[in-house]
């Protein structure tokens, strides 16, 4: 009696290899192709009172279902980007039949074959530099906490010194590390066919305690994944105080946009 | 923590795409994921709308973990002032902001000294993971 609706994933352009239809997409549904002007959207069956508006925004809230739809979006964008240029879609795009997705297709068919002409054989690749910061708080907690009225005198001058002579060594290390950063943004751009920054990702919540001074993503051609590979691994050779993350080749998802052209 | 292959029966070809990344460095790390499968792509008004903005509490929590405090703030979130899961660190540098200044005070009565006490405020607008819980006043 629940309704089902169709959850797209992403579209490639026409033919589909074959290897597609054999996936798998949320809850073990099989990947549907659904094809219109020689644009294929990959979708899956999904049941509409999990993933209809109620159930959806009531599910969202949940962290592990959504981490867990996440991860199966991600996986199935993943497949299909392995198989064919493929533009993901955004978490939770969701038609209620066929016929709504061709139409979607059609209405868009312009722009979206654009966006394949800006990823078509490129990954996006992930790279985030961070600043190992000598924990400035294990500073401040060694210090028992004194009360703050009675002991102003020179304890509290020297106290504030220390303070301030911490705070302007972070500011140096921190203007340093943004020059770094740049530096190598710079760098690995030139290997690159586009490039995003994307938002600082916050400390507090990601649980990564070093400053995060760079968070980008690159579209790097196949062709020269090599190079951009050990570009990366160079760019911050001797420099022990940065530590730079990467990952990829993932899906162009910072590159798909349909109006990022 | 999910183990998706339970659910996924048979597809063994995109789980060893996913386990071989490459010559990749970190596995797929959930903030990473979610920073592009929730904003990024290609967006398509579905027939199903929900609104991502709208949703709060723990996707917020999530869109916290991609979008800088500062953003959020300017956002009007700032709900992890008064999370306690969340807001210690902004506590503890609030706290502290409050006993320097009341040190400074007590210090510049005593000395008669009228230096300013603005240094220790400005600089680095965009730069503000650490500084943007600390309650600006």
């Amino acid at each position: 009696m629940s309704q089902t609706g169709k959850y797209l994933y992403a579209v490639i352009r026409a033919p589909a290899p074959e290897s597609l239809t054999t996936g798998y997409g949320l809850r073990g549904q099989p990947q549907e192709l659904i094809e219109h002007r020689g644009l294929v959207a990959i979708a899956s069956g999904v049941d509409l009172e999990e993933f209809g508006e109620e159930g959806l925004r009531h599910n969202l809230e949940n962290l592990p279902w959504l981490e867990e739809v996440a991860r199966v979006h991600h996986q199935v964008v993943q497949f299909v980007f392995t198989a064919a240029p493929a533009a993901p879609l955004r978490l939770a795009t969701i038609c209620l039949d066929a016929e709504a997705v061709r139409a979607r297709l059609d209405a868009l068919h312009d722009q979206i074959d654009a966006v394949f002409g800006r990823i078509s054989g490129s990954a996006e690749w992930g790279v985030k530099m961070y600043l190992r910061i000598p924990t400035p708080a294990a500073a401040s907690v060694q210090q028992p906490s004194t009360p703050p009225a009675e002991q102003a005198g020179r304890t509290g001058a020297a106290y504030l010194q220390r303070k301030r002579n911490e705070a302007n060594k972070r500011r140096v290390g921190e203007e340093y590390a943004e020059e770094a950063a740049r530096s190598v943004h710079t760098e690995l751009s030139a290997v690159a066919v586009a490039s995003r920054l994307l938002r600082p990702q916050d400390p507090k919540l990601s649980g990564h305690p070093d400053k995060l001074v760079l968070n980008a993503a690159y579209l790097v051609r196949s062709d020269r994944e090599q190079e951009f590979v050990t570009r990366s691994e160079e760019v911050l050779a001797g420099q022990d105080q940065y530590e730079l993350v990467r990952f990829g080749p993932w899906p162009p998802y910072s590159f798909a946009g349909l109006d990022d052209a | 923590m999910t183990e998706p292959g339970s659910d996924l029966t048979g597809t063994r070809s995109y789980r060893s795409s996913m386990a071989q990344p490459l010559r990749s460095s970190a596995p797929a790390n959930l903030a990473d994921i979610l920073e592009r499968v929730l904003d990024k792509g290609i967006v398509i008004a579905g027939d199903i709308r929900v609104n991502l903005l709208d949703i709060e509490l723990l996707t917020i929590k999530i869109r916290l973990l991609v979008a800088s405090v500062d953003k959020a703030q300017e956002m009007g979130i700032d709900w992890w002032r008064n999370d306690p899961m969340l807001s210690t660190s902004a506590q503890g540098l609030a706290e502290e902001n409050r006993r320097l200044r009341e040190r400074l005070e007590a210090l510049e009565l005593e000395s008669g000294n009228v230096s300013s006490d603005e240094e220790t405020e400005e600089d680095t607008e965009g730069e503000t993971e650490v500084r943007a819980g600390v309650p600006d006043r």
